[in-house]
Parts: structure tokens; sequence; C-alpha cells
């Protein structure tokens, strides 16, 4: 976190941190009434740091988001002490500026990338080799999503002489070897619609074959769309907090410079940092309410959020309001949650679920302070795979935040139910679902493993292999020698490509699988449709699309009773062992969920936010026409 | 190896996949054009963001002789002259009756499966008749695509009960229609829109009977809607109809068959996306529904609601609809319309809206099969 935040707003200083403001504000945080950011006060301190904080002005936020290299200090939860990190950077701070516009308004960033020349990578996965070229994607905004159409040029004149510089939506369908390289700029558009969902979105590069490291390094900030639901008084008056939940990656010299290194992680991931503190300390007085806005920017571990002697009312899912307060209630400790290394593994319907984030997941929760005492926001453990037992597949419980509730006479209320919800967020009924085309889509996530069974199921061809599966002994002498539990696999989204080729032959690889080569979701604009997104693995690739919202209306073929819209959901997992030599699953797990493509034709993707198996190929193109 | 000159082939039957095409010889042989499931290795160079550059036609490396061939969304099923079931392409669930087996380096032989008489390819699912008119189903379960009871995912081929002995099957996307012997019709899976014509919305997990006013004598699963052929050669259509694909401009949806109409009596219907096709008696092609990448032929991009003459082609006998693809097995060669971005057309610009020859066809004299 950034301590400068309470310096002066000038333009230089701004620069100094990475960014700068065309139009919008600086907002300084607010300060509790209860003297929580004065140094002075007697009693409690609060520790908690929000991000920098800019908005927009007059419809309009315009900032230009410096990419270097940034070495500062971090709470590391290992060791319990604070260490030096260098590490890319996204504008100055781990985490980024939270951006706060509008329903309407216009938001523009202009991305300059400022980190030194992609060194040479003799790494043969040669998608992997562009650490230090990057772009931008606002995560679950309904945006457009390609790169803007450029002015008509009349025939017969240079079309470069004085046409502008190309301006993107969020397009993310990048070349690795290009999308921003170093030195470059690019100039982001955003219109944000005024019928688009008001809650807590965030940003973060999506260079495929880097985004893993990147946003391992922390380069991602909270996006906020402020509407209607923010303009309910109960709401209003309530104090409003962001947490961006991170679990910044890097190794005892303090950095992160292979794909090796993130690759690493799975659920040993170091436990979360909020706004880049490590159990931060949070005062409330008695009886008031405030407004938290939880974001999960990870790289892989699930968070299970309970607030001890306290019910979360939680009103969004990722970036869609809620009609109803969903109240989640604290969830008891016990033995095996405090101490699951120690315990047997229980069956996983006994595990509690608090306020249940994948990674790339946000909600937003109002909570009231209830008497005065000390109590802790904890993650609890979380299931988040099975039969892995090279790997964990139970993410550990942490304590994230301390929350200090302090006496007081002024008791605030909830707000009424309904709340407003934006005409955009309607239920799919069957009707819509028929009359705008009824189609059904289904796409499989599947990791597959390159080099077994005997024989293997898919059988690489060595010329090609290297450029698709992560090698367990590459590179030679690397440390740690075995990177990751991702070796040998092909990380596969959907069924076959579409993309041919100048050469006569059989298909004779996995490649059809790889996001380089995937199978385009072609759609045409307007179409209502129902997608089921099925996992052959045990574990729970959370899935995610760009630019429309899901509303999700099955699991494992089970209607739910109350749908909900969402833009990133964990499958289930699998706990079925495959058959010997099938390596294929007995059953398989889904999420169903049905989709309007409204507004924007163009390019953009769904994927695993697991970026590492991102980074790997579990990806797959859609294209609106 | 060079790509088959396009010249002097006996194309006996064309088939449209998702985004490739395929094209049965007299010879046995396969030729294909387009994405996985056209018989070639997807080259290793461009970016999956990038625009796949266009190729020529392929052989199929087959190590026997097809009687029939189905183009499916990524992979290709075909019946040899023995009546086993061989495959080719890529299949994310694994489609050759194992689990794992997910891109074969050659064309597979589906085990567990002796004489078929027809195949039809989906994208997860797959189905094949044998001689006793049996169908089989195996891949994704997704509401009740198989037919039969099974878990969501089944991979080994296994008997649809409840049907009547079965002349033909056609797939949409998660649907299937078949054709008895005796001419009628019977439907499961996905019903989103309506497309299984049993006047409701609801997945059916089981064939149910189709009431038609005639006797059908052929049936196209388009994505999310269906067309039969009568015995009178009157075209029936069903289910979607956000762009027409109905041949009439209202209702939205329809959930049970109403009339296509058309010019002339029909010989043949063809399904892709939200689009149609149906082969005159004389030879002539008609078009309806979505046009967005020119697959009505029309040298535009406009939607029909009704049916329109294809230009361009005369005296075909064989029609087939890809995603966003059309085909027509005609006096002079075949010819294909429509999206071309897998270059399931051949060398050709991204999108053809009007009719193009992919090879030229002769019959009679000089064959020269590949």
């Amino acid at each position: 976190m950034s301590e400068h935040h309470h310096e002066a707003t000038s333009r230089r200083d701004f620069l100094k941190l990475g960014v700068s403001v065309t139009a919008g504000a600086v907002v300084p945080p607010v300060l509790t009434a209860c003297g929580g950011g004065g140094d002075a006060a007697p009693g409690p301190k609060e520790t908690f740091a929000e991000p920098l904080n800019i908005q927009s002005v007059n419809g309009v936020l315009d900032v230009t988001l410096v990419l270097s290299y940034l070495t500062t200090t971090l709470p590391n939860p290992t060791t319990n002490q604070n260490q030096t990190v260098t590490l890319r950077n996204m504008f100055g701070s781990i985490p980024a500026p939270t951006l706060r516009v509008r329903v309407g308004d216009l938001l523009r960033i202009k991305v300059f990338n400022n980190l030194p020349p992609n060194p040479p990578d003799p790494n043969p996965t040669t998608h992997l080799r562009y650490h230090n070229s990057t772009n931008l994607h606002t995560h679950g905004l309904h945006v457009y999503p390609d790169i803007y159409p450029q002015p008509f040029v009349p025939p017969g004149q240079d079309p470069n002489a004085g046409s502008p510089p190309l301006v993107y939506g969020d397009f993310v369908v990048d070349d690795p070897a290009y999308g921003i390289q170093p030195g470059q700029t690019r100039q982001y558009e955003y219109r944000i619609r005024d019928d688009h969902p008001a809650g807590t979105y965030w940003y973060h590069p999506h260079l495929h074959g880097s985004s893993a490291m990147q946003v391992g390094s922390g380069m991602a900030g909270a996006l906020i769309i402020e509407g209607p639901i923010d303009d309910v008084p109960q709401i209003a008056a309530a104090q409003e907090r962001v947490f961006v939940f991170q679990s910044p990656l890097y190794g005892s010299d303090g950095r992160l410079e292979s794909f090796a290194q993130v690759a690493s992680y799975t659920t040993n991931e170091p436990p979360f940092l909020i706004n880049g503190v490590r159990q931060p300390v949070i005062l409330m007085e008695s009886g008031s309410v405030q407004n938290w806005r939880f974001v999960n920017a990870g790289t892989f571990n699930m968070l299970n959020l309970s607030l001890d002697r306290h019910v979360l009312y939680q009103y969004s899912h990722d970036g869609n309001p809620r009609r109803t307060l969903r109240p989640v209630a604290p969830l008891a400790d016990n033995a095996y949650w405090s101490n699951p290394n120690n315990a047997p593994v229980p069956p996983p319907s006994s595990y509690p679920e608090g306020v249940v984030l994948g990674v790339g997941g946000r909600t937003n929760v109002l909570v009231k302070a209830g008497a005065p005492g000390t109590y802790q926001l904890r993650t609890f453990p979380i299931e988040m795979g099975r039969n892995k037992p090279e790997a964990g597949t139970v993410v550990p419980g942490d304590a994230v935040a301390t929350v200090i509730v302090v006496d007081a006479l002024s008791p605030m209320n909830l707000p009424p139910e309904p709340l407003p919800v934006t005409p955009f967020l309607a239920p799919i009924t069957d009707e819509e679902l028929a009359a705008n085309g009824g189609l059904k889509r289904t796409i499989v996530m599947r990791v597959i493993p390159a080099k077994q069974p005997d024989p293997p199921l898919i059988d690489p061809p060595p010329g090609e292999w290297p450029d698709w599966i992560f090698q367990e002994n590459y590179p030679p002498g690397a440390n740690p020698p075995k990177p990751s539990q991702i070796n040998d696999k092909v990380y596969a989204l959907g069924s076959a490509g579409n993309a041919p080729s100048q050469n006569p032959g059989m298909p004779t690889t996995y490649i059809p699988f790889q996001s380089k080569k995937a199978i385009t979701q072609m759609v045409a604009l307007n179409a209502v449709e129902e997608w089921t997104i099925v996992n052959f693995n045990n574990i729970r690739h959370p899935f995610h699309i760009h630019v429309n919202p899901m509303y999700v209306v099955a699991v494992n073929g089970k209607r739910l009773a109350e749908p909900y819209w969402a833009d990133t959901v964990p499958l289930p997992y699998n706990d079925n062992t495959p058959p010997p030599g099938t390596n294929a699953p007995a059953t398989v797990t889904s999420i169903t969920f049905r989709m309007r493509f409204l507004h924007y034709t163009g390019r953009y993707v769904m994927h695993c936010h697991m970026l590492v198996h991102e980074d790997m190929g579990m990806m797959q193109g859609v294209t609106v026409v | 190896m060079t790509p088959p000159d396009p010249d002097c082939f006996d194309v006996r039957a064309v088939s449209c996949g998702r985004d490739h095409t395929l094209a049965l010889l007299a010879s046995g042989s396969v030729i294909g054009w387009g994405g996985d499931g056209s018989g070639r290795i997807p080259s290793g160079d461009p970016e999956y963001c990038s625009t796949p550059a266009p190729t020529r036609a392929v052989e199929v490396l087959l190590r026997e002789p097809l009687a029939a061939v189905d183009a499916g969304a990524g992979l290709s099923l075909g019946v040899t002259t023995r009546h086993e079931v061989t495959m080719w392409g890529a299949h994310g669930a694994g489609i050759d009756g194992r689990a794992g087996v997910v891109a074969p380096a050659t064309p597979l032989k589906v085990r567990a499966l002796s004489g078929i008489r027809a195949v039809a390819a989906g994208e997860f699912q797959c189905a094949a008749i044998d001689a006793a008119g049996v169908l089989q189903t195996w891949g994704l379960n997704l509401d009740g695509a198989l037919g039969r009871d099974a878990p969501e995912f089944e991979s080994p081929p296994g008997r649809v009960a409840g049907v009547p002995a079965l002349r033909a099957v056609a797939l949409g996307n998660g649907y299937m229609l078949a054709l008895t012997r005796d001419r009628t019709v019977y439907v499961w899976g996905a019903n989103a829109a309506g497309q299984l014509g049993l006047g409701h919305l609801q997945s059916v997990p089981a064939p149910a009977q189709v009431r038609m006013p005639q006797r059908v004598e052929a049936l196209a699963a388009g994505a999310s809607h269906a067309l039969a052929l009568t015995a009178n050669g009157e075209v029936l259509a069903w289910g979607s109809n956000n762009h027409g694909q109905l041949g009439r401009p209202e209702p939205a949806y329809a959930t049970t068959p109403t009339r296509v109409d058309l010019p002339e009596r029909a010989q043949a219907v063809a399904a892709g996306t939200y689009f149609s096709l149906a082969l005159g008696n004389s030879g002539r092609v008609y078009a309806w529904g979505w046009n967005r990448h020119g697959q009505l032929g029309q040298g535009d991009r406009d939607d029909r609601r009704a049916p329109v003459l294809v230009q361009g082609v005369e005296r075909a006998r064989a029609i087939a609809a890809g995603q966003s693809h059309a085909a027509a097995l005609a006096a002079e060669g075949l010819y294909g319309w429509g999206s071309n971005v897998a270059g399931q057309l051949g060398a050709a610009a991204a999108e053809q809206a009007r009719p193009l020859r992919l090879l030229a066809t002769r019959q009679q004299e000089q064959r020269r099969d590949v």
C-alpha cells in the first residue's frame, strides 16, 4: 500500500506515483468518526488503509497509468516481517488506485508501459517470454470489447496521415509478442452505459502468457461503478471500505521473474493482504453500518469470509446488485477449522460457507457492528479440489482483519428491500431465451496430462509440444527444480479449433484445445443463449467471461431456486478418481448460465481465472457479430 | 503432398460442419476444407487472436474408403464400406468411445460399433445407426441430449431405447431429431427454442414422437431450429425464429411445425445456425434466415424472413449447411458460400456472399478421383 495518499495531490506527485489525472479528482480517504485515522487519537488505532481513490468529475475520469518496477516494502505473511520487494507494478502502489465512476460516465485510461525491454528469454514456451509486455482488462464491465473503428479515410488519402491513434475498448485479444510493449502507450476508453450494473469491479493486465506474473506481482486495482444502489440512504450513510485481497508472490530476493515461480503456487499461496496490509485493524462504532466491497485479486486461492458473531449482508455478486440482502451468518469455529493440518478431511458437505469468492470474484456486503469488542474477519478453510495428493486442495483458514467495535450511541439501519437493480439485470425467462434464438452451447474445461497414462491420450509431436506445455525440466537447474504442478499438461477450454493451416495433414496435436487454436465462439448480436460450462477436473476452475454478465441458473444440472448474476464463478470440483488408464473422470460437474449478447459486437475471451491456467491456454475466444 | 487439383472430381456427398466442409468422392476418399475435422493440422504460427489464412482442400488420410461422412463441430465421423465408424478431428470430451482420447493423430476406429449405416456428429454428441435401425449415442448428456438414461458424460456408445427402427438422425446444439423407417419423427434433448416441436420449451431426456401432418422424408437440425421435408415435398420448420429461419417474420419461435412457403416442391433440406436451405425439385436452391456472413448467397448480409433463390447454382442434387456457411453439389461443381473465416470454402476471402465453386465435378467422364 502506498503511504502517499495523505500527500498533496499535485499532478507531479501522481506522475511520481505512476498515475496522472487529466479529468477526475483524487479523494482523500474518509476518516472514521472514532478517530481511526488520527495518530493523536486515544484508544485503538486503525491500520486499515484505503487505496488511492480517483473519481470522475462531471462525468469523466481520464487517467494515465504508468507501469514500471516498484521497490517498496510489503508485509511478508510467512516471516511476519516487512520485506523489500522489487516488482513489476501498476501505477505506483500495491494495490493500484481505486478508480471510481458513475453509471453514464466516460472512463479513459491511458497505459504507458515504462517497464524495461523484454530480456532475451530462452523459454521454449514462446508465449511466456514477454514478462514486460502488457495490456489492460476491466474485469466485469459491460463495455465495447474491441478496438474502436477508425474514421473513414477517403480514397487516395494516406490512411496514416493525420489519423488519430487507435482507441481501445476492453480489448485483450493481443498477440503475446505484441500487446503494449515496453515503451509503448495505449489509450483505452470505456463508455459506461446508464443502465450498467452499479457495483464493484476491478482492473488488471490480461496479456496471454504474462497475466499470472503481473497480477501475481500485485498489478490490480478496484474499479467502482456507482449508481442507484449507492443512493439508497442507508447505504449512502454507511462508511464504505474497499478491500482488495491480494497475495503478492515473490522469492526471498523480493522478485518475481519467472512463470515457474507463479506456477509453483496453488493453495500454498501466501496469506492474503488487504490493500497491501497484513491483518489490518478496522474500527467501527457499535450499531453503525459499514459498506464493504471485497475484491479477490489473488491468483489462485478462494476466500470464504466470515466476521465473528456478525451477519454479513451480501447485496451483490461480483458487480451485479441483488434485489434483496442475503444474510450470511457467522461461521462457528471448531477443531478442524482451527487446525486443519492435524484433522481428517471432513466430507465436502460439512464445509461451511460464508461469503465465498473465487479468484477474480467480488461482492458487496453490509455489516452492522454489534456489541463493543474485538472480532476477526476470517477466511475459513475451503476445499478447492479432491484427489490431488501432490497438491494441497484445502485453502487453510486465516484471520485477514481485526474489527474493533467501540461504544457509540448512533445506531444505523440496514436498507429496506427491494434494492434498486438495473433493468439490464432482469431475469432471463424461458420465453425470452426462446424468442432470441434459444441457442445452447457447451464449453469444456479440462486439464489433459500430456505424458500419461502410457500411451498418452495425446501425442504431441516433438517439434511443437515445447510451445504448448510447461516443461518440468526447464530451465535446467531451475530453482525450485520441479517448479509446479502444471508441468506437462495441456490446459484446455473447448472442443476443437476452427483455425486451418496451409499444411495438409491430420490433426496430430492437442493444439486445438489451447487458446491459440481453440474454437472461437461466434455469437449473433442480440442473441440470448444458455451455456453449460463442464468441468472435467477435480479442481474448482473459476470460469470468467468478459463483457456480458452470466445469469447462473443451474449447478450440476440442477436448477437453482434463486438464479443470480455474476461474471466469475468457481465451478464445482469433481471428487471422482478417473478410472485407471483413462484419465477422464467418471462424472463431470457443471454450471449453466443464460446470457444476453447486447449492445456490443467485437472480440473478447472467456477463461479460467487461475491465471496460470489461462496463460497455459485455458482460454477461448468469443466474437459477437 | 500437393493439394488435390480442383478438377474432375466425382463427388457423391457433401457435408458442412461448424467450420469445415467435406466432400465424399465416388472412390470413398474424402477431401476437406477449413478447421479441425477437415483433415488439416492446425498451423503453429498464428496466435489465438489472428485471422487464419485461407487454404486449399486437403485429402483426409483415411485407412479405408468411406460410404458416408458427417461433419460435426471440430470433428468428423465416417462410415467405412465395411460399416465401421471412423472419426477424425479433435474433441475436448473424448469422442471415439474412450473418454480420454481427444486428438488422435490419425483417423480412429470407434470401437464397439459395427454394422453401421448412418452417423451424425455434433460438438459433444455423436450418433450412429446400424443395419437393424438401432441408434447408439455417446458424449455429453446435458439436457438429455443422448436420449437415454446416462450420466452427464458417457463416452461409450449406448443404445437409445423407445424408438422404432431408424433411418436417419440429425444433431443440433444439444438435441437430436430421428427419422424412423416408417417416416415418423422422434426427438429429444435441448428444447429452449421449441426445436423439439412438442409444443413446449422443456428439455426431453428420452425419445418423444412429434405429431406431423404428413409422412416425413428427411430432417435437418439447425443450431436451435429444425426442418422436415414431407412426402409431398413441403418443408416444415419449428424452433427458433429470431432471424427468420422458419421462413416467416413471426412468431419469434414456434414449438410446433409450421409450413414454409416455397415456390416449388423440395427434395432436400439443410439447416445451420439461424438459417435454412431447401433444394427444389428443379435443382434450384432456396435460402432464408440469418445472413450475417452471406450464408444466404444473396450478395449481401441482410436477413431474409422468407425463402429466396440462391443465384448461380443450377441443377443441384445435394445441399449442406454449416454454422454459417452452406454448400451445394450441382451439375458443374461443388459450390459454397457464407463464412470462410476458417477456410471452409477454400482459398478465398473470409466472407463469400455469393456461391463460389470449390471443385469442378464431372460425373460421366474423366474421373480422376484422388
